[in-house]
């Protein structure tokens, strides 16, 4: 019997192939996705790591979206809320705290932005004491007429420009950057702030019940973390891995349709061949056998063909798509094998147990 | 011994009519018997050789072999049964398309447990004394039909069965071949196999011991043949 499996084997080595294709791309496709699905979940835990512990503090009415469009209205907090959460509890948790009064002026019909924080300026901007600094955006200098080295004057105030700020993003152009003092005296708001940041909070909770914490140290406050947005994230993660779920099944789906396809096209000769190898007497455990040897090698072929396959793609979506080899989760190896080796002799076996218990006769008549 | 009793096949045919291609067909062959049936085509002929065979269950009656009703048996014994007692020679030949012809040939006996070697050397004896010594490795696709039937006669015999049952076995040959096939059939009969082979050809027909004729799935002749094989 073993001569006729080789035979046999050689003669449809084409068509178990193909099968065995058609498994591996269809496990390439779960595998690829399930890849790409989990790098995104760990970039955004990355990410989650990398600024969830920062926290900005503005006073309760401020409009975030006009704050990020660098638009301020007239909610300020005490300057000293700093302090107060240095000598609070919840001193030990936090890293920097950065205290910073924002505002608009019009120079000249242009809006500007006042950026008001103390700064330990770099050694090479030092300034003389009593003079007071300023670093203007590209636009601010136009709008003022002032070069690097000028001194002008904004409602009573005196300040050197040391700086003209290099337009990194739109959002520096049109700002005035300066201390703190001066801010407040333009703005005319001596003894207050209207956004605090802080940085590197090394919470032993996490970081919405810190934020907590600081609402209820500082009356009047609010404090916005990232956790918020990437909470949103974690939705689309969510819907994601529902896919995957729903990807996988389709597969598995896939892989059986695929392996009942290749019998139902090639059932009037299975059927031919099975009958006449019954006709001629062939115990049925051969018969059995001999498929199923066939069916968990064209699952095993497909599988490792798979994971070969979608090893090679996965590695070249990553570089293409995020600069680094992906890898198909090796786990999945097993369950995979598993599967297919079931569909296929699922596909395989029962047809032929179906076959077997016909009269041969019927399978042999030719038209 | 081979007796059939009331043997009768009804198949259902698209119009809810019935088609009875056997029809109560009561015979007996003994032993070493060369039993040639003819008949219209159509008549049943190749139903009769099937049911005799073990390959399709009669609607009713009964085939009993050597004292065994053959449809009392189990799939698999009624398996083991045609693999060792029964040759038969198919009117479509049906080889293994993916064997050559040696292999095609040793596959029972393989089946049966011989070993590849003896069951080589077997089937290239056989092919051999039906002239095809120089086909032992071509596959069917690429014989000539009269040479597959050949290699088809040869893998019915490499088992020396009991009873050897030929649909047409000599329907692609040409005269000559032909009778040469008969003289194998003849000098196998001799050594005391059964045979029971359908033909139109009357001439051939009347080499054998015994001719039934088939009408309508009914036996109208049975004769013993003066003259034929001692
Ligand atoms: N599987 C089947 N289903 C329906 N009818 C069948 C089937 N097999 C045979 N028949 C019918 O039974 C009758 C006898 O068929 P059979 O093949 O035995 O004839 P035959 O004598 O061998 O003819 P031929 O000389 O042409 O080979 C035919 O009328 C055929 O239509
Ligand atoms: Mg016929």
């Amino acid at each position: 019997m073993l001569l006729l499996l080789k035979r046999e084997l050689r003669h449809r080595i084409t068509e178990i192939l193909l099968g065995a294709l058609i498994i591996s791309l269809v496990i390439s496709v779960v595998l690829v996705q399930r890849a790409i699905s989990k790098t995104a979940e760990d970039e955004v835990n990355k990410l989650l790591h990398k600024i969830g512990n920062n926290m900005l503090v503005v006073p309760q009415g401020m409009k975030m979206s006009d704050f990020y469009m660098f638009r301020f209205g007239p909610e300020t907090m005490p300057q000293d809320y700093s302090e107060k959460i240095r000598s609070s509890k919840i001193n030990k948790d936090m890293g920097t705290i950065r205290p910073v009064l924002y505002g608009n002026i019009v120079k000249n019909g242009t809006t500007l932005v006042i950026s008001g924080e103390d700064i330990k300026l770099p050694p090479r901007f030092r300034v003389d004491a009593g003079v007071t600094w300023a670093a203007l955006g590209k636009k601010a200098a136009l709008a003022f007429g002032v070069l690097k080295g000028s001194t002008f004057q904004i409602k009573g105030v005196t300040l050197k420009v040391i700086a003209i700020v290099r337009n990194r993003s739109g959002d520096t152009d049109s700002s005035i950057f300066m201390p703190l003092k001066a801010a407040q005296k333009i703005l005319g708001k001596p003894g207050k702030i209207n956004a605090m940041y802080i940085g590197g909070c090394t919470c032993s909770t996490d970081i919405a019940s810190l934020a907590a914490e600081v609402e209820r140290t500082l009356p009047g406050v609010r404090a916005i973390t990232v956790a918020g947005t990437v909470k949103a994230q974690e939705d689309s993660i969510l819907v994601m891995k529902n896919y995957s779920t729903i990807i996988s099944i389709a597969a598995i789906i896939l892989v059986a349709a695929t392996v009942l396809v290749m019998i139902l096209s090639q059932i009037k000769r299975y059927i031919r061949e099975l009958g006449l190898l019954i006709a001629m007497g062939s115990p049925l455990k051969h018969l059995i056998s001999m498929f199923l040897i066939k069916a968990m090698l064209m699952g095993g072929i497909g599988s490792l063909a798979g994971f070969f396959i979608s090893t090679l793609i996965t590695n070249r979506l990553g570089v293409m798509f995020l600069q680094k080899p992906l890898e198909p989760d090796y786990r999945l190896f097993l369950p995979i094998l598993g599967i297919t080796i079931f569909v296929s002799i699922l596909g395989t076996v029962i047809p032929a147990y179906r076959i077997s218990e016909l009269d041969p006769a019927n399978t042999l008549r030719e038209v | 011994m081979i007796q059939i009793n009331s043997l009768t096949k009804c198949f259902e045919s698209t119009d809810d009519d019935e088609i009875y291609a056997l029809d109560d067909v009561n015979f007996s062959v003994d032993d070493g018997e060369f039993v040639s049936v003819t008949g219209p085509s159509g008549s049943g002929k190749s139903t009769l050789l099937f049911t005799i065979g073990g390959l399709m269950t009669p609607t009713e009656g009964e085939v009993i072999l050597n004292d065994i009703d053959i449809y009392e048996l189990t799939a698999a014994e009624r398996a083991r049964l045609r693999r060792e007692k029964i040759g038969f020679i198919f009117q479509t030949f049906n080889l293994v398309p993916y064997l050559d012809c040696i292999e095609n040939t040793a596959l029972p006996a393989i089946m049966s447990g011989h070993s590849q070697k003896d069951a080589f050397s077997n089937a290239e004896k056989i092919l051999t004394g039906l002239a095809l010594g120089h086909r032992l490795h071509h596959r069917p696709m690429t014989i000539s039909v009269g040479e597959r039937q050949r290699v088809a006669i040869a893998r019915s015999l490499i088992n020396g069965p009991e009873v050897i049952l030929a649909d047409e076995p000599t329907g692609n040959l040409d005269p000559e071949t032909a009778m040469g096939v008969m003289d194998l059939f003849k000098e196998i009969n001799s050594e005391g196999q059964t045979i029971i082979m359908v033909t139109h050809d009357h001439n051939l027909a009347k080499q054998g011991k015994r001719m039934i004729r088939l009408q309508e799935g009914e036996i109208a002749v049975d004769n013993k043949i003066a003259g034929g094989v001692q």
